[in-house]
């Protein structure tokens, strides 16, 4: 999917031993959107701001180690060894031994002459890396500017975690005019340096500059166009996860020293083996308890009582994910945990104060295949027609942010079909719902309307899976065997019926499959489950849902 | 059986039975004995057959006989034997033998020449002769054809009278008048013509057309009118009309034609323009793709009669798909075109039938809607196929003269180049089964298929009468030994080869025209088996010979013009035509001829004129050798120049291999005739400006650089059109042009100048620097301008890949003296850029026009952080040479120790190091630098803060310090803990926030967890207003399940208890008299 974006000159920042000034060049395709003010939160900013570039930044999806080196030393060391072993007579012995040394004294040559030439190379690349940084980061945040908060948010490289920097207005002193609206921003990794740089002895000026919509004709490249092709599955994450936030959740604060300590654990174990899991344990009125699998260390967060009404167990995946709030803890009063059930997103809110930090994470830390049919956040909930979602976004606009009572009373509307209204904008990526005040904001993602059809299903196997299920196609039986569960069915595809099977381990990664179609006989499992075990799957889900 | 020889083998060769497939075997066991029973009958006639001397095979054909006689020699035990065998060409030939008992070689030998001598008066010859015309044969022919026709009127007489033929459909007869063209028949035909049964009244003006007169035009007439004939009658109507009206009437009929034709073609067909009929034709059936192609009918009718026009229709017919809306117009072409004896058309077509795939295959469930929407299925094209084979074999049959004409249409309508297919062969797998050893042997049987081989009309004519080829289904196969590749047999395989003996013109036209080696062959046998040919030829005809397609062809052109030629009386054409043969035994030959009548022909203008327009770069060589040795006058000269220049500019230019002629010609004139062409007129120049083809225009470029003219006095526009070309012949002698204009004048034309130096073309870029060189030495003004124009392109995206690095080498080259007067701002703008090639001119710049006194320090330390070494080391000098003036800029001086450099901050760490004095640090200074996000930066800082450190300045710098985000910083700033914040409580209350950070540190920073746990632990317990922060500090802390920390934070709460009981705290304290730890 192509954004495309114009930027007026480069962010720029001007930094001396007494103050910061950061112009921020937003994008002029978008509607004039600004704000300027002296920054007043010095450090919770700054710390805040660096906890959303590690977001920008981080990719914790599995790199295989590169082995490479170490098969070439062995190729290259399999024929001395294999001499060695082969040697009958001493003096062949004393032969090898003598062109062992003449060998390796050629080889310290050898590496003493290209040294110079393997640093050159080496420094080459990571000056080439270095001045192409920028490309490495997916998309720029986007910030949205509302008469109550400016908010910064972005999206991982890794494609599954959110982060929304939320910033009311006693963060900034001295605001002078802005314009509401949402914008994208040129942003570097110099900027990120920069930010490090912010000191409460120092003046900061924040300016997000709204210079770059006057026109201007000069020789000279003042903009520059900048085209980025993200991928459809990375915007696809992107709505699952603020969709994700409207869906009402289990809910419960946590000590800052709780999230220390989950850090704390993650930091000092390495997992070797499945399932990477948490496990929350909620009782009503006791302590948060959360244990920590494989090795079901516990830990208990005495200070933190959950308030629901009801007991419950929530398994969440990707969990080295929550180290991305590590910078956060120093600086922050308490954290809100929102859980939307097993294998479900989950929001971190840390509470900064007049800063508001989100967390989002999806399911997995990996949106392969093996999780796909898991969940569909994006399938419409509610029917609404156009003339009331039209009516219902441009009412929202007059305020920027409401909370759905309001807004419905305003409007004059049924409550329920503002709601249907909002979460159809939510998934269409032009509002947001804000867990921190419980209130939707308006928040354009992308200047034209994304083409959200194409962005439902990742792919059409997955399509017509859910509409086996729509249309009560699928049989399902569910059993287990050696710990991983076992689902069996059959599933009516036309006027043929066939047989499915699907294994699925204990991360609910799916393990092996079996199905009697045409797909599964071609591809097996290499490009993913067929139709028919998707099916199996989604269908799994709806019955355990009920 | 297995003793046969290879004569035997060759008789019964044919016979299926000798194919045992495993197949066979299994239906019948005993067919290896019945096989071998009947190979023993067979011979039984001719025992002990041992070596075969001599045979010969005769064939006759007449009408629908064609049969074949074999008569063999055979050596047997001591004495010889005559056999023979007969019957139909192709089928299992009966025999005989004349000798029942061997007889001696004499005796056989006799019998063998009476049997021939038989056989040949019965009309029988061997292949590849002439049948021997002997007193009766034509005569019976004869007959038979008039007698056929004399039936066939009767029968058409009869009919008119009222009496159908029994046995022969009426409309066939009419047809068959029609096809043997009888006129006396016509009469009859209009009279038994019944516009009511569509076949009838279809083969009766069919027949009218072949055949008819003027006289029927009132019957045709009476017919168009009536308005329920269909359409394809309606439509040969209309064609008989039009071939039978007079002229003036035709003219009327052919122009409400052509207003029913796509308004392109009316105008290009009524003005006779080749080209553009050409084009239109190719767009509207190749790009346009109209819902009906109809107006291909039409076209056929117009153009028929135009020789140029119709050879551009016969050329798009022979690229014509057979597909859907196309074919069907070929097909009604192609009838008309049988019914009117255009054979060149129907040649055409006949090739396309044979060559083009059927585009599907008819099956019975196919609805006639789906068979509506396709053409040309496979059994259109086999029904085709062998219709064209059966129109050749009737005519030839007959005698006809038609036969040739036709025949020789059809070869002509074949190139070598597009048609001519590789030649392949299939295999098929024999299994025997030998019970005795109980294994199977295979044996793979190969049929070869020749070149050509799927051309069926084409093999017809050629091959009808080999031995190599035969036909099987729609191919013509190599008939085993024979291989393709193999040596081509002297004797002639033509079908109906009489017919060729009479047809001078036929075959002198393949030998002229044909593209096809093999064709050649085959009218080469024709032509060296008639000796009288040779007495009719003409000098046209060998100068065709000789630039004929096959080498054999040009040979014999070169043999004829050797006989032909006299030496007295030079044949001017002839020798042209030798000069640029691709024989170089003619070229000599004919150079020799020129040689010994060299003065006389090289006076004759015209005959240069004519060497000019041969085509071969061999003959232009020895052309342009020959006149560098012969002085021609002025005059002459003259007449050869204006008359070259005049053939140029009327020939075509489209295609390369024109343009390559065009150029070569060009070329010869400016070589040869260079000294003549300086004083030609200026008008004759525009001419060739004038003209469409750029090669004329580098032509016209050519003289011009011979010219006498003065360059200045050259029209502007000749100038103008000569840059402005396409072609980069054309714009380099444009630009030599204006290299030779005197200085002041270029000076006027910057612009274009300028132009060329921005041009995509390396060409035009590259001549032209030599003459900015020039300019910019003689006028340093004018490099300046240059200068000022260039030097801001940098700055913008280049307009081709490369511009830039071009400008650059202009610039650091050819203008490099005029740099200077680029301003400092602009130098600094360009340095910082991001592109290389500017950045490589800023550096350029920066070292020939800017001292150090001229930058600021933030300019300098900018320049530090440049990609270019040049330009950092220029930093890097500027700060070593005034260390005063960065001293006074500090501030931004330390910023050089921000850059992606290493070089730089190495120079910066070492010069701050040396340079910078007690004096000239503060604090400020240093916590900025340390401020840094490189951490070796961070460590210099560090390094400096403790060097330079005073006592007063402990508490900012742990103030400041301690907001550092880095971790190494923070540790840094705990070491002035002790003596700056202890008892301080507004400084430890402003450090909560670090004193939480460094708790916070997960997994980490022990050291620095330590320290601030001791001091806090030690604070606390000295004032109350501390205790209160502390105790909200460890009570957070203490939530850690590191144990160590949360011992400690227990402790720390326990002591703060104990000391201030009043502060609050979320501990409840559990007094344990058996256990205590200190």
């Amino acid at each position: 999917m192509q954004f495309d974006y114009k930027f007026k000159g480069d962010t720029s920042v001007s930094n001396s031993a007494h103050g910061t000034a950061m112009n921020f060049a937003p994008d002029v395709y978008r509607e004039p959107t600004y704000f300027s003010g002296y920054l007043n939160k010095h450090i919770p900013f700054r710390e805040a701001i660096s906890a959303l570039h590690d977001i920008v930044v981080s990719d914790f999806r599995f790199k295989p180690k590169d082995k490479s080196d170490y098969k070439a030393w062995a190729k290259q060391q399999e024929d001395i060894w294999l001499a060695e072993y082969m040697r009958g007579a001493a003096d062949v012995g004393e032969k090898i031994k003598g062109v062992q040394e003449r060998l390796s004294t050629i080889r310290k040559q050898k590496d003493q002459i290209m040294e110079p030439f393997h640093k050159a190379k080496r420094k080459y690349f990571d000056f080439l890396y270095q001045t192409n940084r920028d490309a490495w980061v997916v998309l720029d945040p986007v910030i949205t500017i509302h008469p109550d908060e400016l908010f910064f948010e972005c999206f991982s490289q890794d494609e599954s975690s959110y982060g929304k920097l939320g910033c009311n207005y006693n963060v900034f002193n001295k605001v002078s005019e802005f314009k509401c609206g949402t914008t994208n921003v040129d942003y570097s990794s110099l900027l990120y340096n920069e930010f490090q740089k912010i000191r409460d002895y120092k003046e900061t000026y924040f300016n997000v500059d709204p210079s770059g919509f006057e026109v201007q004709t000069t020789a000279e490249e003042s903009y520059k166009e900048v085209k980025i092709d993200v991928p459809a599955s990375w915007v696809r994450g992107f709505l699952q996860v603020s969709s994700a936030m409207t869906i009402p959740a289990t809910t419960f604060h946590l000590h800052p020293m709780d999230v220390y300590n989950i850090c704390f654990m993650l930091r000092r174990y390495k997992e070797k083996e499945g399932p990477r899991s948490i496990r929350w344990i909620l009782k009503p009125g006791q302590p948060v308890k959360l244990v920590l699998e494989p090795w079901n260390y516990e830990i208990v967060c005495g200070r933190s009582l959950y308030e629901g009404t009801s007991e419950n167990e929530i398994r969440i995946w990707g969990r080295r994910r929550l180290l991305l709030l590590e910078r956060l803890i120093p600086v922050t009063q308490s954290f809100k945990v929102v859980l939307l059930g097993s294998g479900l997103p989950s929001f971190y809110i840390a509470d900064l104060g007049d800063l508001n930090f989100t967390l989002g994470l999806s399911g997995w830390t990996v949106n392969d295949w093996s999780r796909v049919g898991n969940f569909d956040l994006l399938a419409p909930r509610a029917e609404v027609d156009s003339m009331t979602m039209q009516k219902v976004y441009v009412g929202l606009r007059e305020e920027w942010v409401e909370d759905t009572d309001s807004l419905a009373k305003r409007l004059g509307l049924e409550k329920n079909v503002v709601l249907g209204a909002l979460s159809a904008f939510t998934q269409a990526g032009r509002v947001i719902y804000d867990l921190n005040r419980n209130a939707y904001r308006i928040r354009e993602l992308a200047r034209e309307a994304l083409p959200l059809e194409e962005l439902r299903f990742a792919n059409a196997r997955e399509e017509s899976a859910n509409r086996f299920v729509l249309l009560n196609h699928v049989t399902l039986a569910i059993g287990t065997k050696d710990g991983n569960t076992i689902l069996k069915g059959n599933v009516r595809d036309k006027d043929k019926v066939l047989e499915a099977e699907l294994v699925i381990d204990k991360d609910e990664r799916a393990l092996s499959g079996k199905c009697n179609c045409n797909f599964f006989k071609q591809n097996k499992l290499m490009q993913g489950p067929c139709e028919h075990m998707i099916a199996l799957r989604i269908a799994m889900r709806e019955k355990t849902q009920k | 059986m297995f003793l046969l020889s290879d004569h035997k083998k060759k008789l019964y060769g044919r016979r299926p039975v000798l194919i045992i497939s495993s197949e066979d075997k299994r239906r019948s066991p005993f067919s290896f004995n019945d096989l071998s029973l009947k190979l023993r009958h067979d011979t039984s006639c001719n025992p002990a057959v041992v070596k075969l001397v001599n045979q010969l095979k005769l064939y006759f054909q007449e009408g629908t006989s064609d049969k074949v006689y074999e008569i063999d020699l055979c050596e047997s035990g001591d004495g010889f034997l005559v056999n023979f065998r007969y019957g139909r060409r192709g089928a299992a030939l009966k025999e005989g033998t004349k000798t029942v008992f061997p007889v001696p070689l004499a005796e056989a030998q006799k019998v063998f020449a009476a049997l021939e001598n038989e056989k040949r008066k019965k009309g029988y010859v061997a292949a590849g002769e002439a049948p021997i015309i002997t007193a009766s044969a034509p005569a019976t022919t004869k007959t038979g054809t008039d007698k056929r026709k004399k039936a066939i009127v009767k029968l058409l007489k009869a009919a008119a009278a009222g009496e159908e033929a029994e046995h022969w459909q009426l409309s066939r007869i009419i047809w068959r008048a029609g096809d043997l063209k009888i006129k006396e028949a016509i009469p009859y035909i209009i009279q038994v013509a019944d516009a009511s049964d569509a076949a009838n009244i279809y083969s009766a003006v069919w027949a009218i057309a072949r055949c008819g007169t003027s006289d029927a035009l009132g019957f045709l007439q009476n017919l168009q009118q009536n308005k329920a004939l269909p359409d394809h009658v309606k439509h040969v109507v209309f064609e008989a009309i039009l071939k039978l009206s007079n002229d003036k009437d035709k003219e009327m009929l052919l122009n409400n034609v052509l207003e029913s034709l796509p308004r392109p073609f009316r105008s290009s067909i009524a003005k006779k323009d080749v080209k553009q009929f050409k084009r239109d034709l190719h767009e509207f059936l190749f790009e346009l793709k109209t819902a009906s192609n109809e107006y291909l009918v039409g076209i056929y009718q117009l153009t028929r009669n135009d020789i140029a026009l119709h050879a551009v229709f016969l050329d798009v017919l022979s690229q014509i798909k057979f597909e859907h809306n196309y074919f069907k117009y070929v097909r009604k072409i192609f009838k008309v075109s049988e019914m009117l004896q255009d054979y060149s058309t129907y040649g055409v077509i006949a090739r396309q039938i044979d060559k083009q795939p059927a585009t599907y295959r008819v099956s019975y469930w196919m609805t006639p809607e789906q068979k509506q929407q396709q053409a040309f299925s496979n059994k259109t094209k086999s029904y085709l196929s062998s219709r064209i084979v059966r129109q050749l074999r009737k005519y030839g049959q007959a005698n006809e003269s038609s036969y040739v004409e036709l025949a020789s249409q059809i070869l002509l309508a074949f190139r070598d180049d597009q048609d001519l297919t590789p030649p392949y062969y299939t295999s098929q797998y024999t299994y025997n089964y030998n019970p005795e050893t109980r294994s199977h042997s295979s044996a793979e049987k190969k049929t070869h298929f020749d070149s050509y081989s799927r051309y069926n009309a084409f093999n017809y004519i050629l091959f009808k009468n080999s031995a190599r080829y035969r036909q099987v289904d729609d191919h013509f196969v190599c008939v085993p030994p024979y291989e393709p590749g193999n040596a081509i047999p002297m004797v002639r395989e033509e079908a109906f080869p009489h017919l060729w003996n009479d047809a001078f013109d036929e075959v002198v036209e393949l030998l002229s025209f044909s593209k096809v080696n093999w064709v050649h062959d085959f009218a080469l046998k024709v032509w060296n088996a008639n000796a009288t040919f040779e007495a009719q030829i003409e000098t046209l005809h060998i100068i065709r010979f000789l630039h004929a397609h096959a080498t054999g062809t040009q040979q014999l052109g070169l043999s004829l013009a050797r006989k032909k030629y006299n030496t007295s009386q030079p044949d001017t054409l002839l020798l042209m035509a030798m000069l640029d043969s691709n024989l170089e035994e003619a070229r000599t030959q004919a150079s020799e001829w020129i040689t010994i009548s060299r003065s006389t022909l090289l006076a004759d203008t015209t005959f240069v004129t004519q060497l000019f327009k041969m085509r071969k770069v061999e003959a232009h060589a020895w052309l342009r050798s020959t006149l560098a040795t012969h002085a021609l006058t002025q005059t002459q000269a003259e007449v050869i120049i204006a008359s070259v220049i005049a053939y140029l500019m009327s020939i075509e230019h489209d295609t390369e291999e024109d343009r390559r002629y065009l150029n070569q010609v060009a070329d010869t004139v400016i070589i040869s005739l260079g000294e003549f062409i300086k004083n030609i007129s200026l008008d004759v120049i525009r001419d060739l400006f004038k003209h469409q083809s750029s090669d004329l225009h580098t032509f016209a470029g050519k003289i011009l650089m011979k010219h006498a003219i003065k360059p200045e006095d050259l029209p502007e526009d000749f100038l103008n059109i000569l840059l402005a070309s396409n072609n980069p012949n054309s714009r380099s002698l444009g630009i030599s042009l204006l290299g030779n204009f005197p200085d002041q004048l270029l000076l006027t034309k910057k612009d274009i100048l300028v132009s060329f130096c921005l041009s995509p073309l390396a060409d035009v870029r590259n001549a032209v620097k030599p003459i900015i060189m020039r300019l910019t030495k003689a006028y340093p003004d004018f490099g300046k301008a240059l200068v000022e124009l260039f030097v801001p392109a940098f700055l913008i995206k280049e307009s081709y890949e490369g511009a830039h690095d071009d400008l650059l080498s202009l610039l650091s080259h050819e203008l490099e003296s005029s740099l200077h007067i680029i301003p400092k701002e602009k130098t600094l703008v360009l340095l910082n850029s991001r592109y290389r090639t500017s950045q490589v001119i800023g550096s350029i710049l920066l070292k020939k026009t800017i001292t150090t006194d001229d930058l600021s320090v933030m300019e300098l330390v900018k320049l530090g952080n440049n990609p270019i070494q040049d330009v950092r080391n220029f930093t890097w000098s500027a700060f070593q040479r005034n260390p005063e003036k960065i001293k006074a800029a500090k501030a931004e001086a330390i910023r050089i120790t921000d850059t992606d450099w290493d070089d730089t901050r190495i120079f910066a760490f070492d010069f701050f190091r040396n340079t910078f004095t007690v004096s000239d640090w503060d604090t400020e200074l240093l916590i900025s630098l340390c401020d840094s996000t490189r951490e070796d930066v961070q460590d210099f800082a560090r390094e400096m803060i403790t060097k330079f450190f005073a006592a007063n300045q402990g508490a900012e710098y742990l103030l400041k310090l301690s907001q550092h985000p880095s971790s190494k910083v923070q540790l840094f700033a705990t070491a002035y803990l002790d003596e700056y914040a202890s008892g301080k409580l507004e400084v430890m209350t402003s450090l909560k926030l670090y004193f939480i950070t460094l708790l916070s540190q997960v997994n980490k920073g022990k050291v620095a967890k330590a320290r601030v746990m001791d001091f806090l632990r030690k604070e606390s317990l000295k004032s109350e207003d501390v205790a209160h922060l502390a105790a909200e500090i460890f009570t957070r802390v203490s939530v850690s399940i590191a144990i160590t920390e949360r011992a400690e934070c227990i402790a720390a709460l326990r002591d703060i208890k104990k000391k201030f009981p009043a502060v609050q705290t979320l501990m409840a304290v559990k007094e344990f008299n058996d256990y205590v730890r200190n």
